[in-house]
C-alpha cells in the first residue's frame, strides 16, 4: 500500500544516500563535511516521517552543530581543504568496495527474508510520546541514562586531556 | 604306757643329748640305758601281774603302728636292757681312752633304742624299721675307727650283705600282710602264710642272724670296739633274726620249718668247724656266735621256740661276758691274736676266771646256764620229726662247743706270760660289767626255766638229750685244751678258718665285678660327655659358617638394590633432561614461531586493522545467520 | 510491511557507504565521517523497529538516545586524537602511521 508515508521515506532515503556517497566522492574537505551534514538531516527528517517527533528533532539539531566543527576541524587538519590538489585520497579500494558490497547484500537479505510479524499501526501522540519517553528515562532506564550521563563526562575529560599538549622545555 | 615310752625313748633321748651337746657323753648313754631298764623292769612287772599293755598310733592308712607288750617280749625287754648297762659300764672303761668316743655312744645308744623297739613292736612295719636302724646304727659301729682300712671295709661289707638279706625281710612282711589282712604281730593268726614268703623271711634271718652262706659280715665286724661285739654282734642285734623267727612262728608251714631246721642244722656244723681252727680270740667268738645261733635257728625248726628262747636267754649273757674278756685281754695285750695272748690269762687273772667260768657254762656244764639250754635244744632236736639228723647235728655242735672253748682256755692259760709293759688302768669299770654278767651266767640257771615259762613258752627236757649232752662237752674240753699249737698252717684248716672262701671269697665275687662295672660305666659317661661336646662344637661351627653366608649374601643384595636404584635415579633424571625439558622448550619455540608468523600479519596501519575487524564481523555475521536458517 | 522494508533498505545501503568509507579513507577526520554515517544508519534501523513493530516499547528510543550520545562522544574523543596526532607528527594520514607495528 503505497502511502505518504512510505513516499516520503523513500525520498529522504535516497537524499540522505546520495548525500551519504557524495562524502566520500567529492577531494573537498569542506564539502565533504556538508554532505554529510546534509546525510545526517536527511535522517534526521526520517525519524520524523516515522513519527519520533523528539528524536528527529535532537538529531537534526545536534547534527548540525557537530557538522560545523567537523568541517573547522576538517580544515585544520587537511592537506587540501579545497580540494583542488586532484589527489585520490583513498587506499584498498577494492576492498572496501567488498566489504561494502557484501555487508549491504547480506542486511538487505536479513531484512527481506525475516519474519517481522505484524506492523502495528497506532502510534502513541507526540506529547504522549515525550511523556513516555520521560518516564522510561526516569524509571527503567534510569541507570542507563546516569552512566551515560558519567560517560559523557568521562569523555570530555579525556577529550581535554588527550587534546593537552605537552610543554616541553626547550 | 608311761614304762613303753621309758624304754624306747629313754636311750634315744641319750642320743640326741650326746651329739647335740656333747658333753658328758658316757655318762649320758648310760643314763639312757638305765632309764631303759627302769622301763622294761616296769613293763616286766606289770606283765606279771597279767596286764598286757597296748599302744596304737597312727601310721600307714588302714595300718596303723602297734606296741605291744607280750610275755616274750617284755622278758626279752628285760634281757636286753640288764645286758646293755653292763655293757655300757664296761665300756666306760674300755672307751676312756680311745678316739671315736663320740660315733660310739651316740651310736650304742640309738641302737638300744631300736632294738628295745624290735622287741616290743606290735605290728610288721614298726619291726622292719628298727631292723632298719639297728643295721645302719651297726654300720655306725662297726666303722667307730673308720680311718683303720679294714673297719671301714667291714662296716661297708656288714651293711651290704645285711641288706640284701632284708630283702628277704621286705618280701616276707609284704606276704604277711597280703595274706593277713593286716600289718598286725598276732599271736594266733587266722592262716599261715605260704612258702615263699616263709623262705623270704628265712633269707632275711640267715642275713641277720650271721648263718651260712651269710655268716662272713660276722667275722669281719670284729674290726670294731669289743663292747659292739659285745653287745651287737652276740647278745642282740644277731639275736634279732632269733626273734623275727619267734614272732612268725605261728605263720610258718611245717614244710618251711625242715627248711629253717635245715640251715640251722648246717650252719652249726660250718661254723663249728671254723671256730675250732681259727688264730684270733674275737673271730673264733664270732664263729662260735654264728654256730649258736645255728643252734637256736634248728631249736626253731624242730618246733620248740621254747628251747631258742632258752637259749637266747643264756646265750645273751654268755657270749657278752666271754666279749667282755676278750676285750679286756685285747686292752691289756693289745691284740687279739692266739699267738700274742699266749698266758695271758697268767696275767690277768680274774679276767681269766671269769672267761673261764663263761666258756664253761657255753660248754654245757652244769649248773651253768648254759648247761640248761643246751639241754632244751639237744632234747628238742630229740623230740622233732625229722629228728634223724636234727640231734647229731646238735650234739655235733655241742661237741665243737666244747672243743674250741677248750682250745681257748689253753692258749690262754698256757704259755709264758710277758712281762708288764703298760700299768693297768680303766680296769675297775671294765671288771664291774664282766663280772656283774658272768654272775648272771652262773645263777641264770636256776631262773631260766621260770623266765621261759613266763614268756610263755616251754622248755622240752629229755634225760637221753641231757645225757649226750654231758658226754659231749666233757670230752670236748680236755681235747681242746690239748689241741695243738696256736696258729693252724695246713690248706685244709685255713680253708675252714678263713670262713670257707668259695672262688677268691666276698672281694673277688662281688667287690671286684663292681668296681669295675662301676668304671666300665664312668668310661661310657666321659665318652658321651665328649660326643656332646663335638656335637656342640659342630654346630658352633655351622652357625658362624651360616651367619658369615647370611652377611655376605645380605650384603651383596643390598649393593645390587643400591645399583640399580641409582640407575633408575640417572635414567629419571636424563627424562627429565631430554624429554621434559626439551619438551617445554620445543613448546616456547612454537609460540615464538607463532608469534613470529603472526607479527607478519600485523601491519600497524588503522585501515588494514579495520580491515581485518571487518572480516571477522562478516564472520560473525554469517555464522549468526546460519544459526537463524 | 514494506514500510519498514524500505526503512531497513535504506538503512542497510548507509551501512554499507560507511563502511566503505571507513576502510578507504587515509585522512583520520574522513574515517570518523564513515562512523558516522554507520551509526546514523543504525539509528534508522532502531527507530524504524520502534515504530512499526513496537511502538509501546520506549526503551527503544532510550537506545536511540544512547547512540546518539555516543557519536558525540566518538567525535570529541577522536578529533582530540587527530590533534594531539597533529601536534607530534605534522599530519593526521594514516599511511604513514605504522608505529604499532610489532
Amino acid at each position: 500500500m503505497i502511502s505518504i508515508q512510505l513516499i516520503l521515506l523513500i525520498i529522504f532515503g535516497l537524499a540522505a544516500i546520495w548525500f551519504g556517497w557524495r562524502v566520500f566522492m567529492t577531494s573537498s574537505m569542506v564539502r565533504s563535511a556538508l554532505s554529510l551534514l546534509g546525510s545526517m538531516v536527511a535522517i534526521g527528517i526520517l525519524f520524523l516521517v516515522m513519527e519520533a517527533e523528539f528524536l528527529g528533532v535532537l538529531q537534526i539539531m545536534m547534527m548540525g552543530t557537530e557538522m560545523s566543527i567537523m568541517a573547522i576541524f576538517m580544515m585544520m587538519y587537511m592537506m587540501d581543504p579545497g580540494g583542488l590538489g586532484n589527489m585520490d585520497m583513498s587506499h584498498q579500494k577494492k576492498i572496501s568496495i567488498a566489504a561494502g558490497v557484501v555487508v549491504t547484500v547480506l542486511i538487505v537479505g536479513v531484512a527481506l527474508f525475516a519474519d517481522w510479524g505484524t506492523i502495528v499501526t497506532q502510534v502513541p501522540t507526540p506529547h504522549e510520546q515525550n511523556r513516555m519517553l520521560g518516564m522510561e528515562i526516569l524509571k527503567r532506564s534510569m541507570m542507563i541514562f546516569e552512566t551515560a550521563g558519567v560517560t559523557i563526562l568521562t569523555g570530555m575529560i579525556a577529550s581535554i586531556a588527550v587534546a593537552l599538549s605537552i610543554k616541553k622545555q626547550r | 604306757m608311761i614304762a613303753l615310752l621309758l624304754t624306747i625313748l629313754g636311750p634315744l633321748a641319750g642320743s640326741i643329748w650326746i651329739t647335740a651337746i656333747r658333753r658328758k657323753i658316757a655318762y649320758a648313754a648310760l643314763t639312757g640305758s638305765l632309764v631303759s631298764l627302769t622301763g622294761s623292769v616296769l613293763l616286766f612287772l606289770y606283765m606279771i601281774e597279767g596286764k598286757i599293755i597296748t599302744a596304737t598310733f597312727a601310721g600307714l592308712p588302714n595300718l596303723p603302728f602297734r606296741l605291744e607288750v607280750t610275755e616274750l617280749s617284755a622278758v626279752l625287754a628285760l634281757v636286753v636292757s640288764v645286758i646293755t648297762t653292763f655293757i655300757f659300764i664296761y665300756a666306760i672303761g674300755y672307751m676312756a681312752e680311745e678316739k671315736g668316743k663320740l660315733r660310739f655312744w651316740s651310736g650304742i645308744s640309738l641302737f638300744l633304742g631300736a632294738m628295745q623297739l624290735l622287741v616290743l613292736a606290735g605290728d610288721w612295719i614298726l619291726f622292719v624299721m628298727a631292723w632298719e636302724i639297728m643295721g645302719f646304727a651297726s654300720y655306725l659301729l662297726i666303722g667307730t675307727w673308720y680311718w683303720k682300712k679294714e673297719a671301714g671295709d667291714a662296716s661297708t661289707k656288714a651293711f651290704l650283705m645285711n641288706r640284701v638279706a632284708d630283702l628277704g625281710l621286705y618280701v616276707g612282711v609284704f606276704v604277711i600282710i597280703l595274706t593277713g589282712g593286716s600289718s598286725q604281730i598276732a599271736a594266733e593268726p587266722m592262716q599261715g602264710i605260704s612258702m615263699a614268703g616263709a623262705l623270704a623271711l628265712l633269707l632275711a634271718v640267715i642275713g641277720k642272724s650271721a648263718q651260712v652262706p651269710f655268716q662272713s659280715w660276722l667275722s669281719a665286724a670284729m674290726a670294731g670296739p669289743t663292747p659292739v661285739s659285745a653287745l651287737l654282734h652276740s647278745a642282740t642285734m644277731v639275736a634279732a633274726g632269733i626273734i623275727l623267727l619267734l614272732k612268725a612262728f605261728p605263720l610258718f608251714s611245717p614244710e618251711a620249718l625242715i627248711w629253717v631246721g635245715s640251715v640251722g642244722g648246717v650252719t652249726i656244723l660250718l661254723t663249728g668247724a671254723t671256730a675250732v681252727f681259727s688264730e684270733d680270740i674275737k673271730r673264733m667268738l664270732a664263729a662260735s656266735t654264728s654256730s649258736q645261733l645255728g643252734f637256736m635257728v634248728l631249736a626253731v625248726g624242730a618246733g620248740y621256740p621254747g628251747a631258742a628262747i632258752a637259749h637266747l636267754i643264756a646265750h645273751a649273757f654268755i657270749k657278752s661276758s666271754l666279749f667282755l674278756g676278750a676285750g679286756i685281754f685285747q686292752h691289756e695285750i693289745g691284740s687279739t691274736k692266739y699267738e700274742k695272748l699266749s698266758g695271758a690269762g697268767k696275767k690277768l687273772k680274774l679276767t681269766f676266771s671269769g672267761f673261764a667260768l663263761a666258756g664253761l657254762a657255753l660248754a654245757g656244764i652244769p649248773p651253768l646256764i648254759g648247761f640248761w639250754s643246751k639241754d632244751a635244744i639237744l632234747a628238742a632236736g630229740l623230740q622233732a620229726d625229722p629228728a634223724a639228723w636234727y640231734f647229731p647235728a646238735a650234739s655235733i655242735g655241742a661237741f665243737f662247743t666244747a672243743i674250741y672253748m677248750g682250745r681257748a682256755f689253753g692258749i690262754l692259760w698256757k704259755g709264758k706270760a710277758r712281762p708288764d709293759e703298760t700299768p693297768q688302768r680303766s680296769l675297775p669299770w671294765m671288771h664291774t660289767g664282766l663280772l656283774t654278767l658272768v654272775a648272771a651266767t652262773a645263777v641264770g640257771g636256776l631262773f631260766l626255766d621260770p623266765l621261759v615259762e613266763e614268756a610263755g613258752f616251754s622248755i622240752p627236757k629229755g634225760t637221753l638229750a641231757m645225757i649226750s649232752g654231758l658226754i659231749v662237752a666233757v670230752s670236748g674240753l680236755p681235747i681242746g685244751w690239748f689241741a695243738p699249737a696256736p696258729v693252724f698252717k695246713k690248706r685244709i684248716w685255713m680253708f675252714f678258718r678263713d670262713n670257707y672262701p668259695v672262688a677268691g671269697g666276698y672281694n673277688r665275687v662281688a667287690v671286684q665285678p663292681m668296681l669295675a662295672l662301676a668304671k666300665g660305666f664312668n668310661a661310657i659317661e666321659t665318652s658321651l660327655l665328649q660326643a656332646v661336646f663335638v656335637i656342640g662344637t659342630a654346630f658352633l661351627a655351622i652357625a658362624r659358617w651360616l651367619s658369615e653366608g647370611i652377611d655376605r649374601a645380605t650384603a651383596y643384595v643390598i649393593d645390587w638394590i643400591g645399583a640399580f636404584n641409582l640407575k633408575i635415579a640417572r635414567l629419571s633424571g636424563f627424562t627429565d633432561d631430554k624429554g621434559i625439558v626439551e619438551g617445554i622448550a620445543l613448546l616456547v619455540d612454537s609460540v615464538q614461531r607463532l608469534g613470529y608468523y603472526g607479527r607478519k600479519i600485523q601491519s600497524g596501519l588503522v585501515h588494514r586493522e579495520l580491515a581485518w575487524s571487518v572480516y571477522g564481523m562478516v564472520f560473525a555475521l554469517i555464522i549468526i545467520l546460519l544459526t537463524y536458517l | 510491511m514494506e514500510l519498514l522494508i524500505t526503512a531497513l533498505i535504506i538503512a542497510a545501503v548507509l551501512f554499507g557507504i560507511g563502511l566503505y568509507g571507513v576502510l578507504s579513507q587515509t585522512n583520520l577526520v574522513m574515517i570518523m565521517m564513515g562512523i558516522e554515517l554507520m551509526l546514523g544508519a543504525a539509528m534508522v534501523n532502531l527507530v524504524a523497529f520502534w515504530r512499526y513493530l513496537h511502538p509501546e516499547a520506549f526503551s527503544i528510543q532510550m537506545f536511540v538516545l544512547v547512540a546518539m550520545t555516543v557519536m558525540a562522544l566518538e567525535g570529541a574523543v577522536g578529533f582530540a586524537i587527530a590533534t594531539q596526532r597533529f601536534r607530534t607528527s605534522g599530519s593526521v594520514e594514516m599511511e604513514e602511521s605504522a608505529e604499532l607495528k610489532g
